[in-house]
């Protein structure tokens, strides 16, 4: 090992010995072409910090996402089921009823967002999960992907 | 594919080329897995972690400022979202996979290892801090990563960096260097 960068390939080779990468990962780095989504700023996540006037971010995890140009803002509460999956629920604010699409790397589920702004979805699988918002005669609103 | 710069492979993703997409997965797959397992990540987290990389890579393609920067790109970005991962899923880490072995016997990890040579590597860098490790795994894997691109992944200051990335291979290389006679 006479450079540091032989020194450095030695390394990367047994890395690659110690904790290979899974053979099905490369199958799975699918590429997506971007939908045409307006993204949302996300303004506060409890798994970076705990919300103010809490103790902790207990066993949920809870999202405060909005979008200056509508003024829209979405507050989401997710919850992990044991190993069942992850139960949402969402407070979209202004209520202007719409859609909610939950989409995942295989699959993806629709509900309704009613007349007070509320939406549920129940038992999304763990994993990369991703919320569009669709408000009429808005343009659809995206929490980007993120892993729950 | 190979001999394309990650600009390069950036431009023809855009347009829906799909080998470039393949060959970029291919060239960081290892770097992505390997940084999400550092951040104390089991299996399964580490490979939504990874997943979630390229959906958002997918999302962002076109938004990507200065695309010869992608590997540093890619590293925080999965860097940040390990780190979210490992706080929501609480109490759930795993056994630290890059903790110190016991000396006298074998770990797991030496045992899949083929050579004494690399059970020497790997004894020595098994046993660097946490620092160390973090910086000489990125650079073992992405050699064409600049200070910055390293500095900003691990959330160091750019300023001190080469200084202690030397000051780490001086002692992964004294340490393989002690563990000959073993």
């Amino acid at each position: 090992m006479s450079t540091d960068r032989d020194l450095l390939d030695a390394l990367a080779a047994v890395l690659d010995q110690v904790d290979p990468v899974p053979p099905h990962l490369a199958e799975a780095a699918l590429f997506r072409p971007p939908a045409d989504l307006v993204p949302l700023t996300w303004l506060a996540d409890s798994a970076v910090a705990t919300p103010p006037n809490t103790r902790g971010a207990g066993p949920s995890r809870t999202l405060h996402l909005g979008h200056e140009g509508d003024g829209t803002t979405v507050d989401l509460r997710l919850d992990t089921v044991d190993d069942r999956g992850v139960r949402a629920l969402g407070l979209v604010h202004p209520p202007r009823g719409g859609t909610v699409h939950v989409t995942w790397p295989h699959g993806g589920t629709a509900g309704d967002i009613d007349d007070v702004g509320w939406f549920q979805a129940d038992l999304l699988p763990t994993g990369p999960l991703r919320f569009v918002i669709s408000q009429p005669g808005l343009p659809d609103l995206s929490t980007g992907w993120f892993v729950q | 594919m190979h001999d394309l710069t990650n600009a390069e492979l950036v431009s023809r993703a855009k347009l829906h080329d799909e080998s470039a997409w393949r060959e970029i997965v291919g060239r960081h797959l290892p770097l992505l897995w390997s940084t999400a397992r550092s951040a104390g990540l089991r299996d399964a987290d580490a490979a939504d972690v990874c997943q979630y990389t390229w959906l958002a890579l997918a999302e962002n393609l076109h938004h990507i400022r200065t695309p010869a920067k992608l590997s540093g790109w890619l590293i925080t970005t999965a860097r940040h979202e390990a780190l979210r991962v490992r706080k929501v899923r609480g109490r759930e880490l795993p056994v630290d996979l890059w903790g110190p072995p016991e000396p006298d016997f074998p770990s797991p990890e030496e045992l899949v290892l083929a050579d004494e040579q690399a059970v020497k590597l790997w004894r020595a860098f098994s046993g660097l801090t946490d620092q160390c490790r973090d910086i000489l795994r990125l650079i073992a894997y992405a050699p064409d990563l600049t200070y910055q691109d390293v500095a900003e992944a691990l959330g160091m200051p750019v300023n001190s960096l080469g200084s202690t990335r030397s000051r780490c291979l001086a002692v992964l290389r004294r340490r393989v260097g002690a563990e000959v006679g073993v």
